[in-house]
């Protein structure tokens, strides 16, 4: 009588192993992507409000500083309240996200402070620079 | 040493005979491959979660770094601003900037000035030498700040990011005015009547005289259009110690006895005027006090020192300069006299409508400096007496009775036959009906009013008092005479009735508009007459004649004493706000 032994599949035990092995990776992975896409999420909206709160820093040094604190216009939409861009501060969406622009004169000696405040959802950053009145 | 199962084996084989499979030892044949996959698995997408993390890292980074080299630009644009405000105000200033920062913007910006003046500075040491006369070490290298610069270098920091600027910043000297021998340069056409003499001196000091001439660079003009014109009465002259010439179109000289040293010249080179931003010196200013200097009629007396007004100013009456250098973001209109020492900056136009005497003071070379018009004319009465009764119901009353007296007596007198000798009558009987002259009343007002203008106005009532006389037809009656000649020579009396003076003008030192030039009276000028048109103005009539901006007409002749030495002797003067001449970043 011949007797032979057939290879034997994976066991339970092995599945077992090598699932809850493979579960800890993904869920390991998992949570870095989401990070990870959060990160990216928060850099491209950084980006998005240095380049927001630079151009109006730009478009207020080029303005008459006198004009800053009178109604003017932002968006080319008309508004009728003080200071440049006017309270409640007008919002900016880019790529479906909020971004709302604050502008601060402050004077600074014989030069005035001039200083632009990006807020969104998960952040907020500053740029300031100075002018001539 | 065998095992215990290779030994049952091979007993068994020799028992059966048959070969059978040698058992494995330890794992199974296919056991562990699962565990084995999952371990590549895992290292492949390790691999590829670290690629992930590592570019998004590194996406994060760059926009950090991107929002920080923005801020570093803004901190060194913010530094280098305010370091040349700190030097239109003390170019002496050395006193820098040590991690400045700006608002809640992230970083800080730094500006150290190197003072010795021997040593080298290091490469991120500023240095001034604005009001140097000879070239100091900088940052460059030996020598490498020359006299009237200041070489800066601005350091700031956001993040890890650092960025250093350097720039250049030139402050004109008084000098950089005179270079030319044109003593009047306009930068579109110039018009002058009457008599002309031009000529320079070496200083004002010495009796040396050099050639200085006129010259139109005649912007945009047709070569046909005369741009340099001399309308030249009898008995009128022209003395130019040097040439008259211009850039296109034609000098004109009519047909007046002119003795033109240097000749006439056309299609010259543009002589390139300076380019100063009145404006923005007159801004800087606006900290000074006023010293009193506002709206008003009467005379105000200015101390010494600068002085800043932020809007027109109209003065009936006399402003006084004593050393005083006046900034006014506005408008200035003195009608009356100016004169004394200092200097006058205008943002707006600068009318100045009686006698203007103003002598530059304080070694800054400058006489009027006017971002608009300036227009020199004779003094007006009524405009002087308008602006005291606006503010005196009683005067105006008074003042509205004395135009009016003359004005009906005059139509009385029109109304009178040719051989009437009734023209002092009919002053009687308006004067009675009208219940007397109220010149007298207007002499009452005037008399407490200080200075000079005040006073040709008193006399004027007073004058006019005594002529007007109750009871008294006496003078009236002798421009009757003969009997029979008819109120002509009374009519002539009362159409000579004038509250208004000519004017004189006078300026020793720099007179400079960024617009154009309209001067009615005799003017004299110890120094150089510019008008740039830089300035974005339309053009004015003035007696009409079309004004453009860069234009200079004189109608009363122009006498210009071009001083070449004006800054020479004062070396140490700069002018103006520093102008920036290099900018280069490292």
């Amino acid at each position: 009588m011949v007797r032979t032994i057939a290879p034997k599949g994976l066991t339970l035990a092995e599945i077992l192993v090598a699932l809850a092995l493979l579960s800890v990776a993904l869920l390991t992975m998992v949570a870095i992507f989401t990070k990870n896409l959060s990160l990216a999420g928060k850099t491209e909206e950084m980006t998005v409000a240095t380049e927001l709160g630079k151009s109006m820093l730009e478009r207020i040094t080029v303005m008459d500083p006198d004009l800053v604190p009178v109604p003017s216009y932002f968006g080319g939409h008309p508004v009728n309240a003080d200071g440049y861009p006017p309270s409640p501060y007008p919002s900016q969406t880019v790529d479906g996200r909020e971004y709302q622009i604050e502008v601060r004169t402050t004077p600074r000696g014989e030069l005035v402070l001039v200083e632009t405040t990006v807020s969104w959802s998960r952040g907020r950053l500053s740029l300031a620079s100075v002018i001539r009145p | 040493m065998e095992s215990c199962g290779t030994r049952e084996y091979r007993l068994l084989a020799k028992e059966t005979g048959r070969f059978l499979e040698e058992p494995q030892v330890g794992f199974r044949k296919g056991q562990g491959n699962a565990l084995l996959l999952v371990i590549l698995l895992m290292l492949v997408l390790g691999l590829t979660l670290n690629a992930t993390v590592r570019l998004t890292q590194s996406s994060a980074y760059k926009a950090s770094t991107y929002h920080h080299r923005v801020s570093t630009e803004l901190l060194a644009d913010a530094c280098l601003l305010a370091a040349l405000n700190e030097l239109e105000k003390d170019p002496d200033w050395v006193a820098g900037f040590d991690r400045e920062k700006l608002g809640d913007q992230q970083g800080h910006f730094s500006l150290h000035f190197y003072t010795d003046l021997s040593g080298l500075p290091g490469p991120e040491e500023s240095v001034n030498n604005l009001k140097g006369t000879t070239a100091r070490n900088g940052p460059q290298g030996p020598g490498t700040v020359a006299p009237g610069t200041a070489h800066l270098v601005a350091v700031a920091e956001a993040g890890p990011v650092r960025k250093v600027v350097q720039t250049i910043y030139y402050r004109p000297r008084v000098e950089d005015f005179v270079t030319t021998n044109a003593g009047l340069v306009s930068e579109g056409a110039t018009r002058i009547s009457g008599n002309i003499d031009v000529y320079g001196v070496s200083s004002m000091s010495s009796p040396d005289r050099i050639p200085a001439g006129l010259h139109a660079n005649g912007r945009g003009a047709d070569p046909s259009v005369t741009t340099l014109a001399w309308n030249s009465s009898v008995g009128d002259t022209a003395e130019v110690s040097g040439t008259m010439s211009t850039t296109a179109g034609q000098v004109d000289l009519g047909g007046g006895a002119a003795n033109i040293t240097g000749g006439t010249a056309t299609g010259e080179d543009r002589i390139p005027p300076p380019d100063i931003d009145i404006s923005r010196e007159v801004r800087l200013r606006a900290s000074l006090p006023s010293g009193g200097l506002s709206d008003g009629v009467g005379e105000t007396s200015m101390g010494s020192g600068e002085f800043y007004v932020g809007g027109d100013v109209t003065m009936n009456g006399d402003l006084i300069l004593n050393d005083s250098t006046i900034y006014v973001r506005g408008d200035l209109f003195v009608n009356g006299t100016i004169k004394g020492t200092g200097s006058v900056f205008v943002d707006g136009d600068t009318s100045f409508y009686g006698d203007a005497i103003v002598s530059e003071s304080n070694l800054v070379g400058v006489a009027v400096f006017s971002e608009g018009y300036v227009q020199l004319s004779g003094f007006s009465g009524e405009t002087f007496m308008n602006a005291l009764a606006a503010g005196n119901p009683s005067v105006g009353t008074a003042w509205d009775k004395a135009r009016s007296d003359v004005l009906n007596i005059y139509q009385t007198m029109e109304g009178l036959g040719g051989g009437s000798d009734d023209g002092d009558d009919a002053v009687r009987d308006w004067l009675d009906g009208g219940g007397g002259s109220s010149f007298p009343t207007l002499r009452a007002v005037i008399a407490p009013i200080p200075g000079e203008t005040a006073r040709f106005l008193e006399e004027k009532f007073d004058h006019l008092s005594s002529r007007f006389a109750p009871g008294d037809d006496g003078f009236f009656e002798e421009l009757s005479e003969p009997d029979g000649a008819g109120p002509n020579g009374a009519m002539a009396f009362l159409e000579r009735i004038s509250y208004d003076k000519l004017g004189y003008s006078f300026f020793q030192g720099i007179v400079y508009t960024n617009a154009g030039m309209a001067i009615q009276n005799e003017v004299e000028v110890l120094g150089s007459v510019w008008a740039t048109g830089n300035a974005q103005t339309s053009p004015i009539l003035v007696d009409g004649f079309l004004l453009n901006p860069g234009d200079i007409v004189m109608n009363h002749g122009a006498k210009v004493v071009l001083v070449s030495e004006y800054g020479r002797s004062m070396e140490d003067v700069h002018f103006g706000s520093p102008v920036m001449t290099a900018w280069y970043e490292r």
